[in-house]
């Protein structure tokens, strides 16, 4: 496995990062476009494309803006809607592991932009049969949310006739440099099928023999057909074509501008992305280690150090801290989809990469590091000393703050 | 009537497929398999599968990808990359390959293609030729050693049809990933010399680039690799710009965009508001074979 | 019918996967096969065929596959639908590399498409058809449809009654022929996309109720 000299990538990667002659991975490479392109220009580009879209009676919504409130929720409707002058409609997938800060957040996201919010909650039991089923055949557990959030926004375009959907940031050119923020990149159900979903789509969950998955578990999570997407003229762009994306300062200027709430991860330094998930800096982290031999904390580390937030040196830290810690949540996640800590250890293991991990002679599980070092260093500047992340005032609501919330009240 | 090919190209380095930048940088898009499945939906003629470093590391083309690759796609798949004895050749058909495509073994042995030719027919053989341009002219690159061959193109060229080539597919090193549209001189000085169809490679970035192929050269088909992952219906957007244009193309996938508009660069246009408004009402059936 | 059982000639000459795949997507048991009584127990036969003459005769020999051919195919009349050097090899011979005996199941000669400066050879990409006789292939399709040809040899029947559509490529060129339960496409269904699916769908529900 080869190492990139500046970020903390190795060439084995789920989403394929390719180390050229350089020493740089395919990711640094076109992250370095962020200090080369013109952004005012590409800032004029996005508005000439939302002018067009933009309804002109006013008998309909401008765009599609998929929230979650956590991420780049705010940030994005900021732009869009305050900054930009569209009028979205807001649209969110309930990922059940909900936690009572994500709940506050999203609510609050609502009330301080004054958008309509359009909510899909699939009923639970059906989550969970199709969570058996995923974490069965390819270990994850997170396989609804995703397709429920890329799914539910294209379902809401062809039903409503709002063909504009406008996303944050495209995962496969912030990670991997899949694409040059020249390619202007936009949303495919191909992409979706590949990388957001590890190739498999509702249909290919129905299954008579072990899960018994029927056409009506999976029909939230069907995405519509080609000649709906074509009829309306369906199409989701990214902002981070357009805007030098930078996540840790876009949501300290949330945080200020709107009150955003933070909170303190299990696995990650990041206080901001992902509070409003019981999961995914915990049991989902837990998995994504075991199948490809690292975790969200360097995914994070990597996108500090291009931005020149953070040395190499402080990113390795940061990622040994967080990246050995033990799920604090399991117990929550096995009570909800009903199995056994024996029973989802025997299924985890089945998915455990032999690349990163092998048994030892007393059976136990050894890990093979994942982070090593480059044939050479990079000498690429640290442009403003690593400071923690912020943790601010915690909020108060009535819901409960230690289970998984289905729907919550917010403040 | 007998219509012009959109073709894709897939080129293929370290197992997946790639984005190619100048026959020198490449940006990792994702799974043959899958890369075949979606442009089989979107109503592509045609698809080249190559793998670019095979050759260069004395392997070719994993037959295993070609299968996963045929086995989602019903359009045809010419397979190449590092082929240089029969049985590959053999392995590659039993896989899914429908044709067999040749570069740097068609010029360390022509005899080769030859003996493919006699034993599957000359319409599975398809010559590969990486043409770049250099002053006034063009030569034959060599992309495992990033050097031009001696060879003048035109001698390529005559070799490869006499060789028993069914078809030519000629890439343009300075043209590749440059989004500049087709290299138009040569290609049509290129349908010109040779009597089997040409298959034009490198520089498109949308249905416009393709319009200016067709109508200013003779050749039988124009190829594009990156742009086609851009954008929703890629293919489909561009050959409705070809088919609104006047030009002769297949127009068969369930999502054709005809009535939908598209910007010079090959984006998608919103519809009018009235059009949304009207659609409210129409129910689509889905199409049982 | 989707019960009706399918054996795919099984000769040694390239890309029966690809038509075991298009079959096999349409629902049918299909089976790959070059086994006398498995030929004998399917419904329906397909005879398809990548490469040069000379050799697919010559494997057509070597299996012994030629006695029970003709006997379910001339004697029993089953329905046969042979694609691209499938349907070539029902000639009576073919000029391809030399002089090679065919079948004769559709009397007729098998050489090379004519030299033209605007129509290259070999006839190769997508082109329409011109259905000159009903045949089961057609039920679902009309001369609008495209499908995939790839073939530098053509075949030109005795008998013109035998054409079941044309081509065009410069001049008419045979793209189906039909012989009671003998039928053959130039082209190549499994390379067609949906219309290919919906040739093979006509042929497995109608050849049975035709013949």
């Amino acid at each position: 496995m080869k190492s990139c000299k500046r970020c903390l990538y190795t060439d084995y990667h789920p989403l394929n990062s390719l180390i050229g002659d350089d020493g740089l991975c395919s990711g640094c490479r076109i992250h370095e476009e962020k200090d080369l392109l013109n952004w005012e220009e590409r800032k004029d580009k996005l508005k000439d494309i939302l002018h067009t879209y933009r309804n002109k009676n006013e008998n309909n919504y401008d765009c599609i803006i998929p929230v979650s409130g956590a991420r780049d929720s705010y940030f994005i409707v900021h732009t869009v809607k305050n900054v930009l002058g569209m009028n979205p409609l807001l649209v969110t997938y309930n990922k059940h592991y909900n936690t009572a800060v994500g709940i506050r957040n999203l609510a609050n996201l609502r009330i301080q932009f004054d958008c309509d919010l359009m909510t899909l909650t699939v009923d639970p039991n059906k989550v969970k049969k199709i969570t058996r089923s995923t974490l069965r055949r390819f270990g994850s557990i997170y396989w609804h949310c995703i397709a429920g959030q890329t799914v539910f926004p294209v379902q809401v375009a062809v039903k409503f006739k709002i063909p504009l959907i406008i996303w944050g940031a495209h995962q496969g050119l912030d990670q991997v440099g899949m694409y040059s923020h020249l390619n202007e990149v936009e949303m495919t159900r191909k992409y979706r099928k590949e990388h957001d979903l590890m190739g498999y789509e509702a249909e290919d969950l129905l299954d008579n023999e072990y899960d018994f998955i029927r056409e009506e578990d999976i029909l939230p999570f069907v995405y519509p057909d080609d000649r709906e997407i074509e009829q309306i003229g369906v199409r989701g762009i990214y902002l981070n074509n357009y805007i030098r994306w930078d996540s840790r300062t876009q949501h300290e200027e949330m945080i200020e501008l709107y009150g955003y709430e933070t909170a303190n991860q299990n696995r990650s330094f990041d206080t901001y992305n992902d509070v409003d998930c019981w999961m995914y800096n915990d049991v989902h982290d837990y998995l994504k280690w075991l199948k490809h031999g690292y975790g969200k904390a360097l995914d994070q580390a990597c996108r500090e150090i291009r931005l020149g937030h953070m040395s190499r040196e402080s990113g390795k830290e940061l990622v040994n801290k967080y990246m050995f810690k033990e799920p604090e949540n399991l117990g929550m996640f096995l009570n909800w989809l009903g199995i056994t800590r024996n029973a989802f250890d025997y299924l985890v293991d089945e998915h455990r990469n032999p690349k990163f991990w092998k048994r030892s002679d007393d059976w136990s599980w050894e890990y093979l590091p994942y982070l090593n070092e480059p044939e050479s260093k990079d000498s690429f500047e640290v442009r403003k000393p690593y400071t923690p992340f912020i943790q601010g005032p915690v909020g108060k609501s009535q819901d409960d703050s230690d289970k998984f919330i289905l729907i919550g009240k917010g403040k | 009537m007998f219509k012009k090919r959109v073709i894709a190209v897939l080129p293929v380095l370290n197992n997946i497929v790639v984005q190619s930048y100048g026959f020198k940088k490449y940006l990792p898009v994702g799974k043959a398999e899958i890369a075949a499945e979606f442009l089989n939906s979107w109503g592509i003629d045609e698809i080249v599968l190559v793998d670019i470093s095979a050759g260069k590391q004395g392997r070719f083309i994993s037959p295993e990808m070609v299968k996963k690759a045929s086995s989602r796609c019903f359009t045809p798949i010419t397979a190449g990359g590092g082929i240089s004895e029969l049985w590959q050749a053999d392995q590659l058909i039993h896989s899914g390959a429908d044709k067999l495509c040749f570069n740097r073994s068609f010029f360390e042995n022509p005899g080769f293609i030859r003996d493919v030719a006699s034993q599957y027919g000359n319409q599975c053989v398809v010559v590969a030729i990486d043409a770049i341009a250099e002053n006034d002219t063009w030569r034959v690159f060599d992309y495992s050693t990033g050097l031009n061959r001696s060879i003048s193109l035109e001698e390529a060229l005559k070799q490869a049809e006499e060789n028993g080539a069914g078809e030519i597919f000629l890439n343009t090193v300075h043209k590749d990933g440059s989004f500049t549209g087709f290299d138009i001189p040569l290609f049509k000085w290129v349908s010109e010399q040779v009597s089997v169809p040409v298959l034009a490679c490198g520089g498109a970035a949308s249905g416009s680039d393709f319009i200016t192929l067709f109508n200013e050269t003779k050749v039988s088909a124009g190829c594009a690799g990156n742009f086609f992952h851009f954008a929703e219906h890629a293919v489909n957007l561009t050959k409705q710009m070809i088919y609104k244009s006047g030009l002769e193309i297949r127009m068969e996938t369930q999502a054709s965009y005809i009535a939908n508009q598209v910007n010079l660069s090959g984006r998608l246009l919103k519809k009018s508001e009235a059009d949304l408004d009207h659609l409210l009402y129409i129910k689509i059936e889905k199409e049982v074979i | 019918m989707k019960s009706a059982s399918v054996c795919i000639i099984d000769y040694g000459v390239g890309n029966t996967h690809s038509v075991f795949n298009a079959l096999s997507y349409l629902g049918y048991k299909v089976k790959l096969s070059q086994d006398a009584s498995v030929i004998e127990k399917s419904d329906v036969l397909l005879l398809p065929g990548v490469g040069a003459f000379e050799a697919a005769k010559h494997n057509l020999q070597q299996r012994g596959l030629i006695p029970v051919l003709n006997e379910q195919v001339l004697s029993n009349k089953k329905p046969i639908l042979g694609i691209c050097l499938g349907m070539q090899l029902m000639a009576s011979y073919s000029e391809e590399n030399g002089f090679f005996e065919g079948l004769n199941w559709i009397p007729g000669k098998v050489i090379r498409i004519a030299e033209n400066t605007s129509f290259p050879v070999p006839h190769v990409g997508w082109n329409q058809l011109e259905i000159k006789k009903q045949s089961p292939l057609f039920s679902r399709l009309n001369n609008e449809s495209h499908f995939y040809f790839d073939h530098s040899y053509h075949f030109v029947p005795e008998n013109p009654e035998h054409i079941a559509a044309h081509c065009n490529y410069g001049t008419p060129l045979v793209a189906s022929l039909m012989n009671e339960n003998i039928m053959g496409v130039q082209f190549h269904p499994e390379k067609s996309q949906i219309n290919g699916l919906k040739l093979f769908r006509s042929f497995v529900q109608e050849a049975l109720q035709y013949v």
